[in-house]
């Protein structure tokens, strides 16, 4: 008789959790459109790739008269934003259904907006110079991670790469590439010179990325680097 | 024990009746609260009652929603055609106002099942007066078409006139699922030209070469083309099920209030014999829009997207028809 009571228990506890998961993410969706302070777009399509460029599209129109109200000098259009300020929810529960919500918290943006001005002014070229040094110099992911999480430092834009990641980062972009499960950094290689080849930032050696295909990969953007350099 | 297991069953149905009420929500547009109250209870309203009808396969009570006569007899006649059910509990969606003074609310999600029991996700628009009550319903354009024309600014630059077109549009595909031969009579001139085309691939010779598919066109007037509809195609069939793909809208170059609308249509109707007619292709409609108020089709012509059974070819571009194909004489 217990195990019945139990038996039941779990199947009432399990079957609705089990049965919510896309009814969470729905309503974590509701909830922001319900937020006044977040801007949001929704994209509605076949594939979820569809719906997340839909989506930003959307984004993209309610952020563009938002930016220009409030004269932010750092976010002049959705391509300032940085990628890790924008979130993502995907509700699917048909196939071939996606709804894709992107969306943008106006308070995140007025705070980053504070934030990059003040530590503009404070941060100079010596300090993007060390960090650079410091960068080059890691031997772990760990070191690297550290190293990446400064927020003092308006400079530097990372993350790690993904197929959207946008080409400038990749392509003017440090690249830091780690052993997947030793966590042991491998090589950091300069951006692309002109002629389109990287260096390993260490040795000066020309180098390719080819060979470290199925590792992770980090790239850290420099506003200005040919400056820096 | 038995008290236990009671308890369980009464919780599970109540779970699943409760799942049938819809609560909707304004979350921007309005600056009036009452009327925010009044847009929020009605649109409940009829989603809960589609939902409790559909549950019951039953026939939607709209007395207790504020709806217009117009706009029940329009949304019995969609029911009736393949009823369909808004399985979220809750929605939350911006009013936005519409070129005639009123409000309109869009992308309400919608299931419907095709003949084969498969779901079928389309979307809703509701139209509402400023007391709140409801003077159409419809089903949307889907949002993304709807957002590449609304801003499409350089073909049609006024707002005001690209939501009119395209509410008619939205009327226009609606009217064959709601098998609505009176707004289609109303809407075509009476001088109408439409056009069908027909892939037909030609053989030559002994040895039966086979040539390029070409189309060839059948013309019909308003009134042969409304009979055939009246007659043979809307009374035969029990479900007609029209998509759009991708829609253009084009201001006529030179003459006032003249519009294009070229969409890729997807087009199925199941009859009530069981069997099923589908086809894709390019529907190009002139529309004259000079009086706001009793827009007319001038032109209406159907070309098919594929030109061979298998297909592998598609129709050239330069083959489409569009606002350029005609000359308008006044």
């Amino acid at each position: 008789m217990k195990r019945v009571f139990i038996w039941i228990a779990c199947l009432f506890v399990a079957v609705p959790v089990l049965a919510q998961s896309p009814d969470v993410v729905l309503a974590k969706i509701n909830a922001i459109k319900r937020d006044t302070t977040y801007l949001y777009g929704i994209g509605n399509m076949a594939t979820e790739a569809e719906a997340r460029e839909e989506a930003l599209l959307v984004l993209s129109d309610q952020l563009t008269p938002f930016l220009a109200q409030n004269k932010f000098s750092m976010f002049r259009s959705m391509e300032d934003i940085k990628e890790g300020t924008i979130g993502f929810l995907t509700y699917s529960k048909r196939p071939g259904q996606y709804r894709v919500m992107a969306y943008v918290s106006k308070e995140a943006l007025v705070e980053k907006e504070k934030e990059e001005i003040v530590v503009f002014e404070d941060t100079g070229k010596d300090a993007v110079e060390e960090l650079l040094g410091s960068l080059i110099a890691s031997r772990t992911k760990e070191e690297v991670d550290r190293i990446l999480a400064r927020s003092d430092m308006p400079y530097v834009h990372s993350g790690q790469l993904a197929p959207d990641t946008r080409q400038l980062y990749v392509d003017y972009g440090y690249l830091v590439f780690i052993e997947r499960n030793s966590g042991k950094v491998l090589e950091v290689m300069t951006p692309r010179d002109a002629s389109g080849k990287r260096c390993d930032a260490r040795s000066g050696a020309a180098t390719s990325s080819m060979k470290y295909k199925r590792n992770p990969i980090y790239w850290v953007y420099i506003d200005g680097h040919e400056t820096i350099k | 024990m038995k008290r236990v297991f009671l308890f369980l069953v009464l919780v599970f149905s109540l779970q699943s009746v409760s799942a049938q009420e819809v609560t909707f929500t304004v979350n921007s547009g309005l600056s009036d609260p009452a009327l925010q109250a009044a847009i929020e209870r009605t649109v409940s309203g009829l989603l809960s009652a589609m939902n409790a009808a559909y549950e019951v396969k039953g026939t939607p009570d709209l007395s207790r929603v504020p709806i217009t006569e117009g706009a029940a007899a329009g949304f019995r006649m969609l029911w009736n055609n393949n009823p369909f059910r808004c399985d979220e509990s809750d929605i939350v969606e911006p009013v936005i106002r519409t070129y005639d003074g009123g409000y309109q609310v869009r992308n309400i999600p919608l299931e419907s099942l095709d003949e084969k029991g498969k779901p079928v996700y389309k979307e809703m628009v509701i139209d509402l007066d400023d007391s709140g009550r409801i003077t159409r319903v419809n089903k949307a354009i889907e949002a993304n078409l709807y957002r590449k024309i609304m801003q499409s600014g350089s073909q049609v630059t006024d707002l005001r006139q690209r939501q009119i077109i395209l509410n008619y549009v939205e009327d226009f595909r609606t009217s064959y699922e709601k098998k609505d031969i009176d707004f289609l009579e109303m809407v075509f001139s009476d001088d109408a030209l439409i056009i069908t085309g027909k892939v037909i691939q030609r053989k030559k010779g002994e040895r039966a070469i086979q040539m390029k598919p070409e189309i060839t066109y059948t013309k019909y007037s308003k009134k042969e083309y409304l009979d055939r509809l009246r007659s043979h195609v809307f009374p035969n069939t029990k479900s007609i099920d029209v998509t759009f793909g991708t829609v253009e809208v084009v201001k006529h170059p030179s003459i006032e209030g003249y519009f294009g609308v070229l969409v890729r249509q997807g087009y199925k109707s199941v009859f009530k014999s069981g069997a099923i007619y589908e086809d894709d292709g390019y529907l190009f409609m002139l529309w004259d829009f000079r009086d706001e108020n009793h827009p007319q089709i001038h032109v209406r012509t159907w070309q098919p997207y594929w030109m061979d059974e298998a297909r592998t070819q598609t129709i050239s571009e330069d083959q489409i028809i569009n606002i350029n194909s005609f000359r308008i004489t006044r």
